[in-house]
């Protein structure tokens, strides 16, 4: 069964899923607000608030999230952050996909020696927890935002490659010796047909999920003063440096992460939507 | 079973051969001269030259990545350029206490998880089960470092009831044995529940799917024809067959489990191996950071291997194999 | 004139499905008698296992429940009991002996403690003495060695074995009625007599009484004091076994005799029913059988009621309105 009747057919079991739908519409309001932060706040979220009084000032009508210490606007903060999350975030998995799927169909098709040193590679790295990972490259190379990213999606792409290399296999089970038989060098289009349609539904799935890990480890990252480089805003730096005045102004470290949270609910229940309405074959 | 022992300890070898030669070659590939990675940089040039000749740095890469493997093989990690200690000391002091912690949260996780897990399967699509699951995904979006600081500011600093940071209190030498394990424990509460939610969240949702599938098989249908009431059904005839395939997921949460550790020993100031990380990179003490990290990697592969012993012995049909005689 | 142990009246047991609503047993009556063997007999689909589960009140709610009827055990309604009482009935009462014995046995407990499980519960008694009948059960259902065979699990033994060790689990507490379903079927030829030989031996020896299920002609001639014959959902006939091989009284019952392979006499073609089996969310209209029978006429178009032709006799045809033949 090709292309069409598998979209639609999906995208009908996605539009009923209520809960898909509210992660779908989520993520797509992040992505507004990201884009016209500029538009819908007159603050500026780098430049240090004038007036001392305003420093850690809790909400009221001029600042609806309250300020920081340096009499910032948390809530324009939190907006510039959400682009710096949302296009970070994006582009590490989209790395992690590029070369998950290079290594992992690699791996799938070639077989023997070769799937056996990617599989291994792969076993190695992700036994290192990620977040020892990233800092130990972290601390052998200067930080930069660039670094962060590619570090990022450099760390990421054990979990594509298998899923790749898994679907390759299996594909090649089903389809190449039937296609082959019956249409000799044809076969290969045929496979090409039908491994890319089921394939990218499953690697899009994988990669929705692991957009909101991404955005919990740069936030984790960036907490421990070793993601992005200030100024530029970062959510897990904003709930760092609140963190002296849990009592006093409680809005500093809460706001940014209730907005982390809200991201990662969103992507993870638009990713568990795709992957009940495409993949149907899991647990119920 | 033996010889499958046998296989799956080969295999962890060659994994953490792996890593060494993953990580050595990230070292040499980061710019800059590796020498300035175990120098200070205020010693005089006789030194640094003395020391690379007895560092093997000014050998070629093969045999400085053999003195290397053999180096890491022996626990000998080098010294530490901060502490001026050998860092095999400085892993001996923190290890035990990543461990305490890890353990503790596995704990908690375990529990919670299978328990949130079970009684959803056993309450499949009601109300229950459905505020279950969505709880569960929220809690599995939060991030460690803001849930340790929101618990902080409610157990700790307003309401007061449980310790904010350190692994005990400072005047616990005062107390008597009891008071100090009671001491130790209230600290140990918040950082393993911190540590461990996320994977609870996770595990339940499996063990709710394994259960499901378990629930659906025919000798469930058999015990329920003896006549066994609904609960041993569950507990006994069903959770020991769903646990199984668990006990892999369990395996495969270290590496979340560890990581996450970083993080939480930051917060709550706990002198594991994830504050002696972080601590390390702002202080650039390089073999610290590959110490640690080989050692992480270690136990993360020890544990997987642990975890399908555990699966195997847990399992009759591989516990005691075709070795079982059959007659007709 | 034998009292009845168990009487099934106009059972009606249905499943909830995206499709629509499967009347999987729609209407059966039937009695079973001390010390009677009754083989329930039909193709796959027609609803014989799902009677035989509601009669323990086994069928998975959701998506199924029993929808009404009765059914009496020495006169006690099993439907209107609670589920802690129907509790003791089940592996005590009635017991039941599955198809495969290899996925209805659990495979991380021995053999010997999944016996062993149900005599503690239903009799009552401690762990040492109900591990003892427990080997006691292994013995007479002819498990050789049994004492060291009380600890050996599912896969470490034969199919043979394992059915052997389910029918020790269901006679554990000497249940009044037995219900076998497929017993024999999902082995191999030669256990297969094995297995149904150890059946009549216990069935005597135990006088209890057995409500065989099964699609095998052959089995049930060897077992059964009376045959009950489903189609569909419905009972279509029921007769003591020796004058249902003799004069079959329904035309799928004929079909059914007819489509038996026969050691000796003449080598012809196997008579299969032509058609097949409706499916249960859209039944034919009128009688369940009449698209596959060859002796439909136009009063097929309205469904029969099961006509009682008297001596134990019963069929659900026109054809035998009135009593005729």
């Amino acid at each position: 069964m090709s292309g069409g009747g598998l979209w639609s057919a999906g995208w009908g079991r996605f539009r009923r899923n209520r809960t898909a739908m509210a992660g779908a519409w989520i993520v797509l309001a992040l992505y507004l607000l990201a884009l016209l932060a500029p538009v819908l706040t007159p603050y500026d979220p780098i430049r240090h608030g004038d007036l001392p009084a305003m420093r850690h000032a809790p909400p009221s009508r001029d600042h609806l999230l309250g300020t920081d210490k340096f009499g910032r606007d948390i809530l324009t903060r939190i907006l510039y952050g959400a682009r710096i999350s949302l296009s970070i975030s994006f582009i590490a998995v989209a790395i992690s996909i590029v070369v998950g799927s290079a290594l992992g169909a690699a791996a799938g098709w070639a077989g023997g020696a070769v799937d056996a040193v990617i599989m291994r590679i792969v076993d190695a790295l992700m036994s290192i927890p990620r977040l020892f990972l990233l800092l130990t490259c972290i601390a052998l190379f200067t930080n930069s935002l660039w670094l962060v990213i590619a570090l990022l999606g450099a760390t990421g792409w054990m979990a594509t490659a298998r899923l790749v290399r898994g679907q390759v296999l299996s594909l090649r089970r089903q389809e190449f010796v039937s296609a082959a038989e019956a249409l000799g060098a044809g076969g290969r289009r045929i496979v090409w047909r039908h491994l890319i349609p089921n394939t990218l539904t499953v690697i899009i799935v994988a990669a929705t999920l692991r957009i909101g890990n991404v955005i919990l480890t740069e936030a984790a990252l960036s907490f421990l003063g070793l993601g992005v480089p200030p100024p530029t805003p970062s959510w897990g730096q904003m709930v760092f440096e609140g963190r002296e005045v849990l009592l006093g102004a409680w809005w500093v470290s809460t706001f940014p992460g209730l907005a982390i949270v809200v991201t990662v609910i969103g992507y993870n229940l638009l990713g568990d939507g795709l992957r009940d309405a495409f993949d149907p074959v899991q647990f119920t | 079973m033996g010889r499958w022992f046998a296989g799956r300890l080969a295999q962890s070898i060659l994994l953490v051969w792996i890593v060494l030669t993953i990580t050595f070659f990230i070292l040499h590939l980061a710019p800059g001269d590796p020498m300035n990675r175990y120098f200070d940089p205020d010693m005089s040039p006789d030194t640094v030259e003395m020391m690379r000749r007895q560092l093997g740095l000014d050998r070629s890469v093969g045999e400085q990545y053999i003195r290397w493997i053999g180096s890491f093989a022996r626990g000998d990690f080098g010294m530490s350029l901060r502490y001026a200690r050998p860092v095999s000391d400085l892993l001996a002091e923190a290890i035990p206490n990543t461990l305490r912690l890890t353990v503790a949260a596995l704990v908690v996780y375990i529990i919670l998880g299978a328990a949130l897990g079970v009684t959803s399967a056993a309450r499949r699509g009601t109300l229950y089960d459905r505020a279950g699951t969505l709880a569960a995904l929220f809690v599995y979006s939060i991030p460690t470092f803001w849930l340790g600081l929101m618990l902080i500011m409610l157990f700790a600093l307003k309401l007061g009831i449980l310790p904010s940071s350190h692994m005990e209190s400072i005047d616990a030498a005062s107390l008597s044995a009891v008071g100090r394990f009671g001491d130790r424990l209230a600290h140990l509460v918040l950082p393993a529940f911190v540590l461990g939610v996320a994977s609870a969240a996770s595990m339940a949702r499996y063990m709710r799917g394994s259960m499901l599938d378990v629930l659906r098989m025919d000798y469930i249908r058999t015990a329920r024809a003896k006549g066994l009431s609904e609960g041993r059904v569950l507990l006994k005839h069903a959770l020991r067959n769903a646990a199984i395939p668990v006990v892999t997921i369990i395996g495969l949460s270290l590496p979340f489990l560890l990581g996450g550790a970083v993080v939480t020993e930051r917060i709550f100031s706990w002198p594991g191996m994830g504050s002696l990380m972080v601590e390390s990179i702002y202080t650039r003490d390089y073999p610290v950071v590959l110490a640690v990290n080989f050692v992480v990697a270690v136990m993360v592969i020890l544990g997987n291997l642990l975890a399908d012993i555990g699966y195997a012995l847990l399992d009759p049909r591989i516990a005691f194999g075709r070795r079982g005689e059959e007659e007709r | 004139m034998m009292e009845a142990l168990l009487e099934v009246r106009d059972l009606r047991t249905v499943f909830d499905s995206d499709r629509g609503l499967v009347k999987a047993v729609d209407g059966v009556s039937f009695s079973v008698g001390r010390g009677e063997t009754v083989g329930l007999v039909g193709e796959s689909g027609c609803g014989k296992t799902v009677t035989a589960l509601s009669l323990m009140r086994l069928v998975s709610d959701p998506p199924g429940r029993i929808a009404g009827g009765s059914v009496l055990l020495e006169g006690r309604e099993l439907l209107a009991l609670s589920e802690r009482e129907m509790r003791s009935v089940r592996g005590n009462d009635i017991a039941m002996v599955f198809q495969e014995p290899l996925s209805s046995l659990n495979p991380v407990f021995t053999c010997g403690e999944q016996i062993r499980e149900a005599i503690a519960l239903h009799q009552k008694v401690g762990r040492a003495e109900s591990k003892r009948r427990a080997i006691e059960m292994l013995r007479l259902v002819r498990i050789p060695d049994p004492e060291r065979r009380y600890g050996s699990y599912p896969h470490q033994m034969s199919g043979g074995m394992r059915q052997r060790v389910m029918i020790a689990m269901a006679l554990s507490c000497q249940p009044k009625l037995l219900i076998a379903d497929e017993p024999s079927t999902a082995l191999d030829v030669s256990v297969q007599a094995q297995i149904v030989e150890l059946l009549l031996d216990l069935r005597s020896r135990l006088g209890m009484s057995v409500l065989l299920i099964t699609h095998d002609l052959a089995v049930v001639a060897q077992m059964a004091d009376r045959v009950v014959v489903m189609y569909a959902g419905v009972v279509v006939e029921s007769a003591p076994i020796s004058v249902l091989y003799d004069e079959p009284l329904h035309p799928y019952t004929e079909g059914l005799l007819a489509s038996l392979p026969r050691i000796g006499g003449r080598r012809e073609r196997l008579a299969a029913i032509p058609g097949a089996v409706p499916d249960p969310l859209c039944l034919p209209p009128g009688c369940r059988f009449s698209d596959r029978c060859t002796h439909r006429f136009g009063r097929c178009a309205e469904e029969p009621p099961l006509f009682d032709l008297g001596g134990g006799r019963a069929a659900r045809c026109w054809l035998r309105e009135g009593g005729g033949t």
